[in-house]
């Protein structure tokens, strides 16, 4: 009797547990094809949309990870470029065509490619009420260029020898040596050349507060939980922005993020988890929407050039031969990514046409052979936590070919620590904030400070076709020379680019005019929408 | 008792300076430093990374750097979080109150939960009342916790939406508004403590309610509630409330799951986060406070031995 009422509570309890549906973890097998084929433009909402915005009301977004740093100089994390884009902003910025447009800069123009002169925008102010002129242009520019700063920038435009001007209070002239055809992608790099006032730099050289000129400021930091910004009321888009704040929440488990989400604790989020995205995309839900985005972005192997194997050409031709993207792309994005073999999106003027290598697994074998490898050889397969689903796929690839792969999982400061020192046969990398073809692909020559980042891979063939893409300013002749430079990356397996990423971000059906933008901010960075014309239906 | 509590206090210094060794020491193995996580994978050249390892003391032999961390430590000085640019008191100052709250909550929800349950069970033996609540407790201990927060939470919040799935409120702020946000975190992270807590619980009562001196004063005549409440279960309680003064340890500084789950701002989740992005200071910090706050916790728990037991003399 009482072993049976026993019984009769585990069954109970069973139950229970049951019925609340579990969110749903990724499968390591393979599923079948999506039924919702990727589109390059984000689509339409399911509701239509009020079409008079509602002024007021604060929106709180979770975020995946935390700010690491509050200076858009030196901003790598993507949680420091979703604050700093809402609150600070760039000379220059590619709109949705990818095309440059002026945002605190108003025109500009050059006639060598080697003089650069900005009209500044007029009447824009600092969130502490001063005024923007070129002399806040120049602080920047030394800035990123003074050695102890320790700007992201820094090495690029050093690089290119650039050097700033104050030619009046509205106009800054810039003169390099090198780099005109990137010049104006290097100024608009997820807006690592932000204008923000001297003041928000502390005499210790960090920012504690950003001043920017963007429609939000920044109102209370509370590292690791929430960052508060309030809407500014002397934006030079007059009008703008429409909520009278934002909450930035860190949330950094993906099915948190989706429960905050459906409690209405959050009005936006980022980054669903993916076998969760692919069923909202096909079913919405009755509260929320759930938009999967394509940037210019993309997931790519990179093969260590640098050591055995694959300082051997034909071990790396092994493992592009046998490499099945569209096999990857279903079992890792459930077919959410849009398979690629260069980072930009199909419909971008820099997506060129290069075929990309089939599956062969005979010739793979081939190339294995070639490289005197033996059935068995080890190599390590260096990769992220987050990455860790690739696993098995990649065993499963590499297996057939006669690889056997030993993963290192790491964090980030591991990676950042291994990778430099090569201590790696092949690391999975990704690449956002793509708007030149000379951003992914100038890692490609031995000079560049990120040459690591695709193997060491070093070909006087690959240097003189970059040098010649960042000397040319005319976009044909651009689009010929970089086309060369994807054959070639393929013709030596330099790197494999694998799949664009699907992004994916979910709102609830009271934020109205949102929709995402080219790269993972919540406001264009030409500061044409986002945020700050979305508002709250409430 | 004074004299006792001084002497204690000055032998747990020994213990405090090893764990700072420790925690100076071991976070300094992981591959990877500060610089590797501030400049990313864009790469960055030799003389910005000496300029700021220069800056951030980290071109100091690690005897030199651990000497003047722990002598700014003393007075209190943690050092500058490289993350966050603040000083490191002050972010744990700011973090510290929702750890305390949510481990206060989660304690006081065990006791409440567990105590009664251990000594009804024990009274109760082998009855379905006894089977029930081991039940229960047995659950607690063996769920693991991300996967009870998570089903709280999507019970309670997603389906029924009677309480929030994450954040945390001050009870300064709104103190209805934090008990809401508490809830669901306090049961998560209590109710393992309570599982172990309730089964000790029971085990101790079923050994004093078995000794002589029960059968004394049951024989004596006295009221059954006041054996079992004044008598059995004052001296069950030794064992449990060393247990309680461990598991606290473990609740103020292990809470990093629950916190995630409910995105709780507490020093757990600081500590790990800092651990990834080898933020030196907050990590020597966090485990220097929460060493200290474990060590007033034990004090605290000899203390309540003279209270539960008279005959328990400290010093």
């Amino acid at each position: 009797m009482k072993r049976s009422i026993l019984f009769g509570l585990l069954v109970a309890l069973t139950l229970v547990a049951a019925c609340a549906a579990p969110t749903a973890a990724p499968t390591s097998a393979p599923p079948t094809k999506a039924a919702v084929a990727p589109t390059s433009a984000p689509a339409a909402p399911t509701k239509a949309a009020a079409t008079t915005p509602k002024m007021g009301g604060t929106l709180t977004f979770a975020m995946r990870e935390d700010v690491t740093s509050m200076d858009p100089l030196k901003a790598i994390q993507y949680g420091d470029i979703r604050l700093n884009i809402l609150v600070a902003q760039q000379l220059v910025a590619p709109d949705r065509a990818g095309k440059f447009v002026g945002v605190l800069a108003e025109s500009w123009k050059t006639d060598d490619g080697k003089v650069w002169a900005f009209n500044l925008r007029k009447g824009v102010k600092f969130h502490n009420g001063q005024e923007f002129t070129a002399d806040d242009v120049k602080f920047i520019f030394d800035r990123i260029l003074d050695e102890k700063a320790g700007a992201a920038l820094r090495s690029t435009l050093n690089g290119i020898g650039l050097k700033t001007e104050v030619v009046d209070k509205s106009t800054i002239k810039f003169t390099i040596t090198s780099g005109s055809g990137p010049f104006l992608s290097y100024l608009a790099l997820l807006n690592r050349a932000a204008i923000i006032h001297k003041s928000s730099y502390n005499a210790d050289g960090s920012v504690s507060k950003i001043i920017g000129t963007g429609p939000f400021m920044l109102d209370t930091a509370k590292p690791g939980d929430a960052y508060t910004l309030k809407k500014f009321p002397d934006y030079w888009k007059k009008g703008e922005p429409y909520l009278d704040g934002v909450v930035l929440k860190v949330i950094t488990d993906p099915n948190v993020r989706l429960n905050a989400l459906r409690t209405g604790d959050v009005d936006m989020t980022e980054e669903l988890p993916i076998a969760d995205v692919k069923k909202l995309v096909e079913k919405q839900d009755a509260n929320f929407q759930t938009q999967v985005y394509y940037i210019n972005s993309g997931e790519r192997f990179v093969l260590n050039t640098k050591r055995e194997p694959f300082s051997n050409k034909n071990a790396r031709l092994a493992v592009q031969a046998v490499f099945d993207r569209a096999m990857y792309n279903d079992a890792i994005f459930f077919g959410l990514g849009q398979v690629h073999n260069q980072p930009f999106m199909k419909d971008n003027l820099f997506y060129l046409d290069v075929a990309m290598p089939k599956v062969d697994l005979a010739k793979a074998k081939e190339f294995f052979k070639a490289a005197n490898l033996q059935p068995g050889a080890k190599i390590k397969v260096m990769l992220m936590a987050s990455q860790k689903d690739r696993t098995e796929v990649l065993q499963a690839m590499l297996q057939q070919v006669g690889f056997v792969v030993e993963f290192d999982m790491v964090d980030s400061a591991a990676w950042n620590k291994k990778g430099p020192a090569y201590d790696y046969d092949i690391l999975i990398g990704t690449m956002t904030g793509i708007f030149d073809p000379d951003r992914p692909y100038g890692y490609l020559e031995k000079a560049s400070g990120g040459n690591w980042l695709v193997g060491g891979y070093d070909s006087p063939q690959m240097t003189d076709l970059l040098a010649k893409g960042r000397a040319e300013t005319d976009v044909e002749k651009r689009k010929a020379i970089y086309k060369q430079v994807v054959q070639l990356v393929q013709d030596d397996a330099a790197t494999i680019y694998v799949a664009g990423l699907p992004w994916s971000e979910a709102w609830r059906n009271t934020v109205r005019g949102y929709r995402p933008g080219t790269s993972p901010a919540l406001m264009m960075m030409d500061a044409s929408d986002g945020l700050n014309v979305t508002w709250l239906d409430k | 008792m004074f004299a006792y509590l001084t002497r204690r206090a000055l032998a747990l210094l020994p213990i405090l300076l090893l764990m700072s060794i420790f925690a100076f020491a071991l976070i300094r193995l992981v591959p990877g430093d500060p610089i590797d996580v501030m400049y990313g994978s864009e790469g960055m050249d030799a003389v910005r990374r000496a300029a700021l390892r220069a800056e951030l003391g980290l071109d100091d032999s690690l005897v030199v750097q651990y000497v003047k961390w722990l002598g700014r430590a003393i007075v209190g000085d943690f050092g500058r979080s490289y993350k966050a640019q603040m000083p490191v008191a002050a972010l744990i100052a700011q973090r510290l109150p929702a750890t305390i709250f949510l481990s206060l909550a989660a304690l006081i929800f065990s006791l409440v939960l567990a105590l009664p349950l251990g000594v009804i069970a024990a009274i109760k033996r082998n009855t379905w009342i006894d089977f029930g609540a081991m039940t229960f407790a047995i659950l607690g201990i063996s769920l693991p916790n991300f996967w009870a927060g998570i089903m709280l939470a999507l019970v309670f919040a997603v389906y029924l939406g009677w309480l929030p799935s994450i954040g945390y409120v001050s009870p300064m702020t709104d103190f209805g508004k934090s008990l809401q946000h508490l809830i669901l975190p306090a049961i998560t992270l209590g109710w393992s403590l309570a599982g172990t807590t309730s089964r000790l619980t029971r085990s101790t009562m079923l050994e004093e309610l078995g000794k002589d001196y029960i059968r004394t004063a049951r024989g004596k005549g006295m009221k059954e509630r006041a054996v079992i409440l004044g008598h059995a279960l004052r001296n069950a309680l030794i064992p449990t409330v060393t247990m309680i003064g461990l598991q606290l340890g473990f609740l103020i500084g292990g809470a990093v799951v629950v916190e995630t789950i409910f995105a709780w701002p507490g020093i757990g989740l600081l500590v790990v986060d800092s651990i990834f992005g080898r933020d030196y200071p907050v990590v020597q910090g966090v485990i220097l406070v929460i060493a200290v706050m474990v060590v007033v916790v034990n004090l605290t728990v000899d203390f309540i031995y003279t209270i539960l037991d008279p005959r328990i003399r400290l010093g």
